[in-house]
């Protein structure tokens, strides 16, 4: 028996702040310019509105979802909500109870159970996993995993504290709002659902990636070694870990219409997609982005990016897709697998 | 057949008063009384809601994982998959659940849960923090024997909007101090409410596990988490229950909530409480209002 992705919803804030207009809040003058939009090739981020948190985010991505499902939230059996930032007002972050169990309140789902998923950007996709094997299992039935990230909180920490251009802080300034949200079932037959998912956690970089509230301004940080983590060939890691998965469930990249990795910047996604084909001695394998218009929106790149891919048609019935998932852990995981009639 | 639990760790005194240090410290007391080695774990989940310094990314489990030097990198042979499960009190049993899955498919073999809730500052005499800081540690694994693990785990949540407690780390409030704070608010009837929801809420659990898993509800024995002194006690007689949780446990180890019925569990094996046949109900009682039960044949 397989797993399916039913159906899936995403929202982004309506703000549009692109990344010209970010660079000149900087509060401390570079030695030089830094043009972070031709360094990382995002143009543009969501930005959150000033009553908008994560939880009111995330209500509209769940919402968006259940418009495409033929499930109403009294049918779910869990909620699993993955936010890094979970917000219920401005600035205060949520930590008892989960915030799934507000969500399931507000939804109306009264019978699900429900908890919540950290596991910095690979939050969505831990859920994916975790919800594929509960459901082939006969644990439930179906489920709704959900994130809604209020993030660029530290993108504003970064404007004010990068005083010099190798800061940790730098990252920070690639993120953006948005909230996603998809239901899993079983399959309804054998050409659509989840092949495979695998994870792994690279735990000796865990120290790599810190996201914190900060102790020099009111407000929350994350602070990212990028150096060591090119040093230490995350991505080569990443990929490795990929090829090990595809090698054990018995595809090659050809086997994929699309790969679609977790979006950090442009260049970063492409580098990615390439080493992953390169293992196999072959040329990379389409892909999909959403970095360029929406930066890199932490848990729910991967289906912010699917989302759009379905409105837009450029995915459909029998689109076989491979989704990549790398994170702050480091935590590396991959999903194998056949779109059916999910639509957006 | 069913998850087993086949071993369990408390670490009362870490090498430092910290979530990553107290919950490894458990993890790895686990692992050696299992007789394993730690490359023999693929799956970690923490379950502590509480973060060293309030941290956002990357998941406490991984850090953990990290501190504990466990599968560090890929060695094609073995690796660790880390990652946190939040559910207050009853996060515990949501941990059980997922990890169940993965067993009973063999996605994995073996799924250690570590749980510790900390306060953010790492101090251990913040007087309003209502929680004991200490490391706990359940290992599970599959077993085929039809009479034995975790028969069935249920939720409920209370159909009204009250909460009973409320923790968040406020930005605005302690600006460049957050990282060390947490703010708490209990409502002053937290504690009866969740008394008469979790007895309501065993009590229609426990006919549907009578006509479901034929158990002696006599000779059932309730392991709750102690959230208050006499939580546990109260339950078992308002239940006519069974109990091993005497209050001498809240005595040895106040409330370490999000650890606390691992902790409940290793006590009641530890002191001879659990046989080997025994039914067994772990329940957790959380904020929300929450409750979790697990039902167990040892």
């Amino acid at each position: 028996m397989k797993a399916r992705l039913e159906s899936i919803g995403a929202y982004t804030p309506e703000r549009v702040v692109t990344t010209q207009e970010l660079m000149q809040r900087m509060e401390h003058e570079m030695p030089f310019p830094i043009d972070l939009e031709k360094i990382t090739g995002i143009k543009a981020r969501r930005w959150r509105a000033e009553d908008e948190t994560s939880y009111s985010v995330v209500l509209n991505a769940a919402r968006e979802c259940l418009k495409h499902s033929r499930y109403k939230p009294e049918d779910l059996d869990v909620i699993i909500s993955t936010s890094i930032s979970r917000t219920m007002e401005p600035w205060r972050y949520t930590l008892d109870p989960a915030l799934s169990h507000f969500v399931k309140k507000e939804l109306g789902a009264n019978s699900a159970w429900h908890f919540d998923i950290n596991n910095a950007c690979a939050g969505m996709l831990t859920g994916a996993y975790l919800l594929d094997n509960m459901i082939r299992a006969g644990v439930v039935k179906n489920g709704m995993v959900m994130s809604g990230e209020t993030i660029t909180p530290i993108a504003e920490t970064a404007l004010k504290e990068i005083s010099e251009p190798f800061s940790e802080q730098f990252a920070s300034l690639t993120v953006g709002d948005a909230g996603a949200a998809f239901i899993m079932d079983a399959a309804e037959d054998e050409d659509e659902g989840v092949e495979f998912i695998d994870f792994i956690t690279l735990a000796d970089f865990a120290h790599l990636c810190i996201g914190r509230p900060s102790d020099q301004t009111a407000g929350v940080t994350m602070f990212t070694k990028s150096k060591e983590m090119h040093d230490a060939g995350v991505f080569d890691l990443g990929a490795d870990f990929v090829k090990t998965a595809m090698d054990k469930n018995g595809s090659i990249p050809n086997d994929y219409d699309y790969i679609i990795t977790h979006q950090v910047a442009v260049g970063a996604v492409k580098s990615y997609i390439k080493k992953i084909a390169e293992q196999y001695g072959l040329p990379p394998v389409q892909t999909l982005m959403s970095v360029e218009d929406y930066g890199n929106t932490a848990t729910t790149t991967l289906f912010l990016v699917l989302y759009n891919a379905l409105k837009e048609k450029k995915i459909s019935r029998g689109t076989k897709i491979m989704l990549v998932a790398l994170a702050s852990g480091i935590g590396i995981g991959t999903l194998s697998f056949t779109l059916g009639s999910m639509e957006a | 057949m069913g998850t087993i639990i086949s071993s369990t760790g408390v670490c009362q005194n870490g090498k430092e008063n910290s979530i990553i240090s107290l919950a490894a410290s458990a993890g790895e007391q686990c692992i050696a009384r299992a007789g394993l080695d730690k490359s023999d774990v693929d799956i970690l989940i923490s379950t502590g809601i509480y973060r060293d310094h309030n941290v956002m990314e990357p998941a406490m489990a991984t850090l953990i994982q990290q501190r504990m030097g466990m599968n560090l990198r890929f060695d094609k042979m073995h690796k660790t998959f880390a990652f946190d499960i939040l559910n207050g009190a009853c996060g515990l049993l949501s941990a059980v659940q997922v990890a169940g899955a993965m067993l009973a498919n063999r996605t994995i073999q073996r799924a250690l849960i570590v749980s510790s809730d900390v306060h953010p500052s790492r101090s251990s005499t913040v007087k309003e923090f209502p929680y004991t800081s200490l490391g706990a540690a359940m290992l599970l694994e599959w077993s085929d024997d039809p009479a034995k693990g975790f028969q069935a785990i249920d939720f409920r949540t209370s159909p009204t909007k009250y909460v009973g407690l409320k923790s968040v780390f406020d930005v605005i409030r302690h600006g460049p101090n957050t990282k060390n704070t947490v703010d708490i608010h209990i409502e002053p009837d937290f504690a009866d409410r969740m008394y008469s929801f979790t007895v309501e809420t065993i009590r229609n659990l426990l006919v549907h596990y009578n006509a479901m898993h034929a158990i002696n509800i006599c000779k059932l024995k309730l392991i709750p988490t102690h959230l208050w002194r006499d939580f546990g006690h109260r339950i078992t007689q308002a239940l006519g229950l069974s109990e091993y949780s005497p209050e001498c446990l809240y005595k040895k180890y106040g409330n370490p909530n999000s650890a606390a019925l691992t902790v409940a569990y290793h006590e009641a094996l530890a002191s001879g409480g659990i046989r080997a046949g025994d039914q067994l109900m772990l329940l957790a009682a959380s904020s929300g209002l929450n409750v979790g039960a697990g039902l167990y044949f040892a």
